[in-house]
Formats: structure tokens, C-alpha cells, sequence
């Protein structure tokens, strides 16, 4: 074959072949930090679920880059009575991806699968308060509270797990729904190879306008090495987590991006406020100012994180330092601890009261948070610094939650995730006297003045008034010191420099701008 | 003939004794999952654990009976080739096994197969050459390569192989193994996992060989004239090849347990990592029949090494 011949050939092929397949399709690769658990939101309570049911799934409505609601699948709404009657005026000309009109049955359909006994969702739980659901005609639809709540909106509407889902497929699919997943969102769902990829389809009828991207494809990738090995061998184009050790690394790297920014999260250590040695208030204030949490923080979570005062994250609206701060001072401590008569010590060092030593299981997870049992060592060395034997006690997270549900540590490492600034959300469930055994109040604390007041700000409707409100009851927790509040996580997140038009926000992942610029 | 069917009775023989293991190894899986601390339904509630959410979902499970009846719930689906749903996918467990065993086995094969090939040849050359420079340093290689913890080792060659020289993938399943595209991928976590073994069986055939090698037998033949590398490719290793086949019975059960670090560390969709998140999340049905299934697989494995004797060796007979 002559040379001519030879590359006529060639250029002909090379023709056929750009013929034959399409233009490169804009498809973005997630590494997820682990599978799809489940896609029916009913069933969302992990991460790597919410990340991929919010591209399928949408609510009424969703919280913007501030915190503050935004309309999604609700235009408008307004509380009446006080904050007992919710009214939701519903966006029209919307449809499920699979056909099913979007209205208000869908709306009272979502809901009141939601809360039926019989599918034994974790989502009840969000929507308790609820009384009734009415539906006033096709796209408004009305819930009454069984009291009032200010809350209401970010404790049940914006849930992950009060996504509206199609009534059509919910009946077909029954528990499979998972499998078939069907929304309004921006993407549609297309395929999910267990621990292998979930493969979704831009959705171009999206109300808000048709995605960018044509395709989004999650690979579960647990490890975190693996995953940012993959973003820098361009196996994946966006990694949802970067640790502290690799921020550098990837912010070194000329081909890729990083997006930082506060998140709604706080990271806590708990007293057993029930129990030896701290029911003493005296044995907290020591401990408080014993150890050094900035010191930790700037160590261990340089970059992906920032030191909190309070048990708001300071993204949130209601964050509040209080008056009353416990600085790194060990003399203080030993004042304290002197103060309720611990200054004998024994052979070994430590501090001893008629025959008692003063001692303190330190519980911790492994893994769960960055760094926490390295912290740990940390809070151990610095109790050893006043007198006090620390003993560390690590448990797999499963084993971890029944031990700290059960209050059998003194003190422990906790935190709390959340994707708003409500405070209602994350003070009751981890302060209020009737969550302790069992919910998350794992200090086991207990202050009517708390209760009483936690109660009020659920219930206040006026912004100014809340804020108040939740300032007293951080300036309270803070003289009873049930706990430390240790850290707030950046969501940090990065991506090839290709990955363009996405707005980082800790209100949720939206992908419906971005797209791949190579 | 005879022959034959004495294979076919041991055979069946040991597919009977599959049952009482099978059943032993559930009711030891069911009683450490009973008592290992943790709630089933506190971990698939959510953040924030609602009672009657939690009552729901006990209920739902199946939590809410006495621990016998869950047993025997359990046997009767068993039975029946019904090992539950997960309780944490609500899928069946069945069908998670089905889709993720094949790919668990296809590494451990490949895995099996690179140690075999790398150990063995390792293991008989360093005999051929005993007491030299070359026999050391594949002694002293191989307890390296048996001491380095998986885990390790995994994210080194990812290091070097993926990024660095930018050669295979770092992570996932390419493909069935007949792709190029499968090989590339099965590769790196394969070499990852055959590399304690392949060091194991090495040494194991150079003791093996060194001990045949001393044999009467070999001596004579030597004495015959019989050039060395026949001595020790025909007559030494053949017979030399009976502990290493069984090592690797074993080894295989070994690998099977190792591939849970494997598979989260290279992302490979198979059961050993599904066993762990199960472990973790306290799906109790999830964990039984990933424990079942390997257990299964370990038996017929060891039974394929029990019969490859009689071919390695005729004077071996199943009575």
C-alpha cells in the first residue's frame, strides 16, 4: 500500500469514527465516599445517599448560601396562628421525571408515606409535629402543627427525607423505590452498579432550566489516598472530601481546584454530666481549661477546620460566643480541682480522695471524625497534666453509639451535622432533659431552664426574639460546662481545573451550572 | 473404574459434611452478631433517634422477636435459598451476594494464580540453587514481602503504579477479564493481594524441594546420571508439591479474609467490602450470608485441593 494510500485511509477512518460517535458528552465523575446506601429519600440518613437523591429529589424548599430559605418546589408559603398552620403555595408546570404531574396530592402523598408506621422511616421522626395535611386545591397544600413551631421549615420541610416523591412510582415500586428512584430534580436517575457507579441523565425539562452536564456518574471510593490518587490521575473529576494532610498537596497542584467553605457541623467533647467525676462542676471547669483546644485544632485540622466557642457552628445565625470562655490555663484547673479537695496525690502521680483515684474513661471513635482518636491521646496527656489518669477507650462506631446512648463514659468525642444554621435542630436533640438515654443527649444533662427555653424558641416566630432566646441558652450551657465545644469542619471539597461554574455552598451540592471546560 | 468412583464418593461425601459446617458457622455468626453491642435500628435511624421511629423500624426487621425465633426465621428462609434482606439496602441478600461474589472470587483467583506462579518458581529455583546468593535473597525477599501489611502495600503500588508512572488505574473494576481494560484493573489489587502468599508458598516449595531433594530416590537417580534439571523439575518437584497444594487451600481462605482491606483500599466492588460496611452497620442478615458464602466457598476449595492429592500423587486414596 503506497504512503498516499495508506494516510487517505487513515483519514477516512479518522472521519467515520468522529461521525460515528457523538459529541463528547459532558459527563462529570464523583468520587463518593462510599455506595449508595439507599435513593429513596424516605430512607436518607448518610451522606453519600443525600449527595446523589438531591440531584434526583427536591423539596419545597431548599436553603441558599446565607441559610435562609429559598423556594424550590414551593413558590411561597406563610405561617399562621401563631406558626401552627403552614401554607405552601406549590410551583406549576412541574413533572416527575417519570411523567407524574407535580401538585399538591403529590406533596400530601410524600408526607403521609413518610410518616406511615408500616415503612418505618427514620423521616417520622423529622415530621412529628405534624397534626394534619390538607390539601386547599391543586398547588397549595396545608400542614397543621400539633403546636406552634418557628421551626417547622427547617426541621421537616428542607429535610433530606421530605423530598416529594412520584405518588406513581411510590405505588409501583412499593419498598423498591430505592432501585427507581423518581423526582423533579435536575438529574435523572439511570442506573445504579452496586459499589460500582450510580449513572444519572441531565433532566432537560428541569423547571429551573436544563443542566449543563449531560451525564453525573458517583463512584463509591472509600479510601481517601484512592480517591485523591484517582482526581490527580484524572480518574475522577470532583472529590467530596479532602483531609487536612492533602489540602496542600491538591492546593500545590496546578491542575486542580479546591472549594472551602463553613459548614453547619460541630465537633464537641461530652461530659457524663451524670456521672463520677463530672456531676462535680468543679471537675468540668478543671477539665475545660485543661485542655488545650486550639492548640489541637491548629495541630491536627490546619485548613478544614475552625476552633467554636459555642455549640453553634459560626456559619450559623445563631452562633453566639458566650461571656463565659475557658482559656488553656492548667493553674486554674488545679484551683478548681483543689476546690473540691482533690490535691493529694498518690504513688503514681495522680490525684486521690479518701482511697479514690481520680480517673476518666475517654471515649472515642475511630475514624469517624478526623483525627479523634489522635485528639484523644491529646485530651489523655493533657488530663494526666492536672492529676488526672485518663484512660482511652476506642470503639467501633456502632459499639460507640450504644455505649454513649447508655452513658457508660465519662467523657467522649461527638459532634453534630446539620445542612442549616437552625439552632432548633441541633440544641434539642443534644440538650433537652427527655433526649438523654438513647437520642443524642450523650452529656446527660439535664436544666429546666434549658428545656423551658429551647421549648420557647421552637415556638417563637420572630427572628430577633429567637435570636435572644438562643443566646440564653448558650450563655446557661456555658456556665454548667456539660461539654467542650471543640471544632467546626469546612465542607472542603476539589476538582480538576476543567470543572467549571460551580458554586461551593454548604447548603447543598448543585451541580445544574457546572460544566467541563476541556 | 474403581478409582473413579471412590472419587465420586469422597466428592460426595464432603458436600454432605458441608452441612453441619454450614449450619455450625451460621449459629456461631448469629450469637457474636446477638452479642455484639450496637442496635440494628439506632444505626438506620439517623442522627436523631426518634422511639417510635425506632419501634417501627424493629418492628419492621423482625428485632422485635425473641432471638430463637429470629433463628430459626432465618434457617426456614435459609432453607428455602431465602437469606433475608439487608437491613441496611433493603435489597435481598441473595442478590447482593450474586452481583459481588464473581467479582471477589475473580480477584482471589487472579490473586491465587500470580502467587502460585511467582511462588512456586521462586520457591523451586531457590532450591535448584540452594546455598546461593540468589536462594538468599529470595529467602530474605519473601520475609519481607510476608511481613509488609496489606494495607501498606496497597497504597505504595497505587503510589507507584497509578500515580507515578501513571501505568494502571488506582481504583474499580475495569471489565470482565477477558478486556484489557479488565486486566488493567484487576492487576494492582491481584499483585496486592498474592504477595504475602506468593511469599509464603515460596518459601514452603524450597523446604519442600530441599527435603525431596534428599531423598533416596533422587540420590539414585543422580547416581543413573539423570541430568540435574530433570531431577529437579520431574522427579523432585511433582513429589515436592503435596504441602505446597495444601498451603494454598489454605492460602486461598486467607486471601478471601484479606480481600476486605483490598477491595476498600482499590474500590473493588466485591463481597468482603459489603461484609465490612455490613459488620459496621449491624445488618445482621447481610453478615450472614457473606460469612455463609465464604465458608461455603473454603469447604470447596479445600475439597478441589483434597482431590488434586490423588492426581499429584497415585499412592494417595480416598477409603
Amino acid at each position: 500500500m503506497s504512503v498516499r494510500k495508506y494516510v487517505l485511509l487513515v483519514s477516512l477512518l479518522v472521519l467515520v469514527l468522529a461521525v460515528a460517535l457523538p459529541a463528547q458528552a459532558q459527563r462529570l465523575v464523583i468520587a463518593n465516599i462510599g455506595d449508595v446506601v439507599k435513593l429513596d429519600p424516605a430512607y436518607v440518613t448518610d451522606v453519600q445517599s443525600s449527595t446523589v437523591s438531591n440531584q434526583i429529589h427536591e423539596r419545597l424548599a431548599v436553603y441558599d448560601e446565607s441559610g435562609e430559605p429559598q423556594p424550590a418546589l414551593a413558590v411561597s408559603w406563610e405561617a399562621s396562628e401563631g406558626g401552627q398552620v403552614w401554607t405552601f403555595y406549590l410551583r406549576e408546570g412541574v413533572t416527575f421525571h417519570d411523567g407524574t404531574p407535580f401538585n399538591a396530592e403529590a406533596v400530601k402523598y410524600t408526607f403521609e408515606r413518610l410518616r406511615d408506621p408500616e415503612m418505618a422511616s427514620p423521616g417520622a421522626g423529622d415530621i412529628s409535629i405534624v397534626d394534619t395535611i390538607t390539601v386547599i386545591d391543586d398547588f397549595t397544600v396545608q400542614f397543621t402543627l400539633e403546636r406552634p413551631s418557628a421551626a417547622f421549615l427547617s426541621t421537616s420541610i428542607m429535610a433530606t427525607r421530605s423530598a416529594i416523591v412520584s405518588p406513581a412510582a411510590a405505588e409501583e415500586y412499593g419498598q423498591d423505590l430505592s432501585n427507581h428512584p423518581v423526582g423533579t430534580g435536575p438529574f435523572k436517575f439511570v442506573e445504579w452498579q452496586p459499589d460500582s457507579h450510580v449513572l444519572l441523565q441531565a433532566n432537560v425539562d428541569y423547571w429551573g432550566g436544563a443542566p449543563l452536564l449531560s451525564e453525573v456518574m458517583f463512584k463509591p471510593i472509600p479510601e481517601a489516598t484512592t480517591q485523591l490518587v484517582e482526581l490527580e490521575t484524572q480518574g475522577v473529576d470532583f472529590i467530596l472530601r479532602v483531609g487536612s494532610t492533602d489540602f496542600n498537596r491538591i492546593q500545590d497542584n496546578p491542575d486542580l481546584q479546591i472549594f472551602s467553605t463553613p459548614d453547619f457541623n460541630a465537633r464537641y467533647i461530652f461530659f457524663q454530666n451524670q456521672k463520677f467525676p463530672f456531676e462535680d462542676k468543679n471537675i468540668r471547669y478543671a477539665v475545660s481549661h485543661a485542655i488545650p483546644v486550639d492548640d489541637i485544632v491548629t495541630a491536627f485540622l490546619q485548613n478544614v477546620a475552625v476552633r467554636i466557642h459555642g455549640v453553634m457552628p459560626e456559619s450559623s445565625w445563631a452562633a453566639h460566643t458566650p461571656s463565659k470562655l475557658f482559656d488553656y490555663d492548667v493553674d486554674k484547673a488545679k484551683e478548681y480541682l483543689a476546690a473540691s479537695g482533690w490535691t493529694e496525690t498518690n504513688s503514681q502521680g495522680y490525684l486521690e480522695q479518701d482511697g479514690v483515684e481520680l480517673s476518666v474513661e475517654i471515649y472515642t471513635p475511630d475514624g469517624r471524625y478526623p483525627m479523634d482518636k489522635e485528639m484523644a491521646t491529646v485530651i489523655q496527656q493533657s488530663l494526666g497534666d492536672i492529676g488526672i489518669r485518663g484512660e482511652i477507650k476506642v470503639l467501633e462506631w456502632g459499639a460507640y453509639l450504644a455505649a454513649v446512648d447508655d452513658g457508660e463514659h465519662q467523657l467522649c468525642i461527638l459532634g453534630w451535622s446539620q445542612s442549616s444554621g437552625e439552632p432548633a435542630t441541633m440544641y434539642g436533640p443534644q440538650f433537652k432533659s427527655h433526649a438523654i438515654g438513647g437520642w443524642a443527649n450523650a452529656m446527660f444533662y439535664h436544666s429546666d431552664a434549658v428545656d423551658a427555653l429551647l421549648l420557647q424558641g421552637e415556638e417563637e416566630t420572630d427572628m430577633e426574639a429567637r435570636i435572644a432566646i438562643y443566646q440564653e441558652v448558650q450563655e446557661i450551657i456555658a456556665v454548667d460546662a456539660p461539654m467542650i465545644p471543640m471544632y467546626s469542619e469546612y465542607l472542603t471539597y476539589a476538582a480538576q481545573n476543567h470543572v467549571q461554574g460551580y458554586n461551593h455552598s454548604p447548603a447543598g451540592f448543585d451541580l445544574t451550572t457546572v460544566y467541563l471546560d476541556k | 473404574m474403581e478409582r473413579v468412583s471412590r472419587v465420586l464418593r469422597h466428592i460426595v461425601q464432603r458436600l454432605i459434611s458441608l452441612v453441619p459446617v454450614v449450619l455450625g458457622v451460621s449459629v456461631t455468626v448469629f450469637l457474636i452478631l446477638q452479642l455484639t453491642p450496637g442496635d440494628p435500628a439506632r444505626l438506620l435511624a439517623g442522627q436523631v433517634p426518634d422511639p417510635q421511629v425506632l419501634e417501627n423500624i424493629r418492628r419492621e426487621l423482625g428485632l422485635d422477636q425473641p432471638i430463637h425465633i429470629q433463628y430459626w426465621n432465618f434457617l426456614v428462609g435459609a432453607v428455602q435459598g431465602d437469606l433475608g434482606t439487608s437491613f441496611r439496602s433493603g435489597r435481598p441478600v441473595i442478590d447482593e451476594i450474586r452481583t459481588r461474589l464473581p467479582f471477589t472470587l475473580e480477584l482471589a483467583v487472579v490473586g491465587m494464580a500470580i502467587a502460585l506462579l511467582v511462588g512456586v518458581t521462586a520457591g523451586v529455583l531457590a532450591a535448584y540453587k540452594r546455598n546461593t546468593l540468589y536462594d538468599l535473597l529470595t529467602m530474605i525477599g519473601s520475609l519481607i514481602f510476608v511481613s509488609m501489611p496489606g494495607f501498606w502495600v496497597a497504597l505504595l503500588l497505587m503510589l507507584a503504579f497509578s500515580l507515578e508512572l501513571r501505568w494502571l488505574p488506582a481504583s474499580g473494576r475495569g471489565g470482565p477479564l477477558w478486556t484489557v481494560d479488565g486486566w488493567r484493573h484487576v492487576l494492582l489489587p491481584a499483585v496486592t493481594l498474592s504477595l504475602s502468599s506468593a511469599a509464603i508458598l515460596a518459601r514452603l516449595t524450597r523446604a519442600s524441594m530441599v527435603e525431596v531433594l534428599n531423598q533416596d530416590y533422587i540420590k539414585t537417580a543422580r547416581a543413573k546420571g539423570v541430568p540435574n534439571v530433570v531431577v529437579v523439575f520431574k522427579h523432585t518437584l511433582k513429589n515436592a508439591l503435596i504441602p505446597v497444594i495444601t498451603l494454598a487451600g489454605i492460602q486461598f481462605g486467607d486471601m478471601l479474609a484479606n480481600t476486605a482491606i483490598i477491595e476498600t483500599v482499590f474500590a473493588w466492588p466485591g463481597i468482603s467490602r459489603v461484609g465490612v460496611q455490613a459488620i459496621s452497620s449491624r445488618d445482621f442478615p447481610m453478615v450472614q450470608g457473606v460469612v455463609l458464602f465464604v465458608a461455603i466457598v473454603f469447604v470447596l476449595v479445600n475439597m478441589l485441593v483434597d482431590l488434586l492429592y490423588v492426581f499429584l500423587d497415585p499412592r494417595i486414596k480416598y477409603d
